[in-house]
């Protein structure tokens, strides 16, 4: 899962990615030391919280920017999960949705991550 | 502070989003960004309330803003208006946006993007032609290196009228358009990328493939000989979401990757 992460840091602009569970734990996380665990946690109810309310509005809706200052969250919805990625205002988007992607795929080929997420599902608030 | 709708005006006008945000009843503050102008239009129950962009203030600015055919925009929900610039109601306004983005498309068939940069044609035109005075301080700005943007800026003009100016004008042959233009000062993509492009989509869409191709990079509203490298990501993205398998689409958008970062 952190090879995931890691390839999805690779994209310029990307300062670290994380995922979430339902409930805004950490399953996962590729973040510069800056971001401890406290604030990662922050970021993850904050951004459940905004997908949560927008969704309810947006029907369908599995991907949402979160703009700030001096920082753009991707976040992108995996239903068991949300991949939230930390990134720099001037990040190319397409190309780190297309990134996102490629791995997301290759997690829901992989037994050995599905079970791992399955293990983490926990239900949405 | 968080912004709950963002996008591109290339893939979502104005106008649809105006139409979206009102039908919705929504309050807010929608930011629009094109390169380094910024325009602001405030909402208040589906209601447009006031709009500013650089100086310019009001309904004009509503319009100006309209024919910003490409750049981003974002919604950010609660923000209050400073003040009332707009009396004229929202149904009138959007009424009079539509009818000027039925003639923006028509002055698209000539002019791809305010981008664009024309000169005086040599040849001139075959007939006899009357200018009125805001043509021919239009056509004394042309020099083949400004942009229609530009011109529209340093007259103080609105974009929109500027266009129709420059599509009448070069409907009558007086103006060409500058081949490259303004691309020659941004990073443009190798023609390496569209072949790897072409073959890593061939693969999976078979001789449809560049048919696609070419029609999304005109939807973009770019050539492929001046194609700008900070949409190629974009480019392939939009491509690839004509691959229905979803599996197929991970393999192409993997292989586009590895060419993109080089």
């Amino acid at each position: 899962m952190k090879n995931g992460l890691k390839e999805i840091n690779e994209t310029v602009g990307v300062w670290g990615s994380l995922l979430c569970d339902n409930q805004g734990a950490i399953i996962a996380d590729q973040t510069p030391p800056a971001l401890n665990k406290a604030t990662l946690e922050n970021i993850s109810r904050h951004v459940l919280e905004t997908f949560t309310t927008v969704g309810a509005e947006l029907a369908g809706m599995s991907e949402v920017v979160l703009h700030y200052h001096q920082r753009k969250l991707f976040v992108m919805d995996m239903q068991q999960a949300l991949l939230i990625v930390v990134c720099t205002p001037s990040v190319d988007i397409p190309l780190l949705r297309m990134s996102a992607n490629v791995v997301l795929a290759n997690w829901q080929t992989d037994p050995k991550i599905k079970k791992q997420l399955e293990k983490a599902f926990v239900e949405r608030l | 502070m968080v912004e709950v709708l963002r996008g591109n005006l290339a893939q979502l006008s104005l106008l649809d989003i105006l139409r979206m945000l009102s039908s919705g009843r929504r309050s807010g503050r929608l930011d629009v960004r094109q390169g380094t102008k910024t325009g602001e239009i405030y909402l208040q129950r589906g209601a447009i309330l006031h709009a500013v962009a650089g100086p310019q203030i009001g309904e004009s600015c509503i319009y100006t803003l309209m024919g910003w055919l490409e750049g981003e925009f974002s919604f950010t929900p609660d923000v209050p208006a400073p003040e009332r610039s707009i009396q004229a109601p929202t149904e009138q306004l959007l009424l009079e946006a539509a009818r000027q983005a039925e003639q923006w498309a028509d002055i698209k068939e000539v002019l791809s993007s305010t981008d664009v940069v024309f000169n005086i044609s040599p040849s001139g035109s075959t007939s006899t032609i009357s200018l009125k005075p805001i043509e021919w301080q239009v056509l004394a700005q042309v020099n083949g290196e400004r942009s229609v943007k530009e011109i529209a800026d340093l007259l103080e003009l609105q974009e929109f009228d500027v266009a129709k100016i420059f599509y009448s004008l070069t409907s009558a042959g007086l103006l060409y358009e500058v081949e490259g233009g303004k691309r020659s000062f941004q990073e443009i993509v190798q023609e390496s990328f569209f072949e790897g492009l072409t073959e890593n989509f061939n693969e999976v869409m078979g001789p449809i493939g560049p048919v696609i191709i070419e029609d999304e990079i005109k939807m973009m509203g770019e050539t492929r000989d001046a194609f700008p490298q900070s949409k190629a990501a974009e480019l392939v993205e939009r491509v690839s979401l004509e691959i229905s398998d979803s599996g197929k689409r991970a393999e192409f958008q993997k292989k586009m990757l590895a060419l993109l970062r080089g």
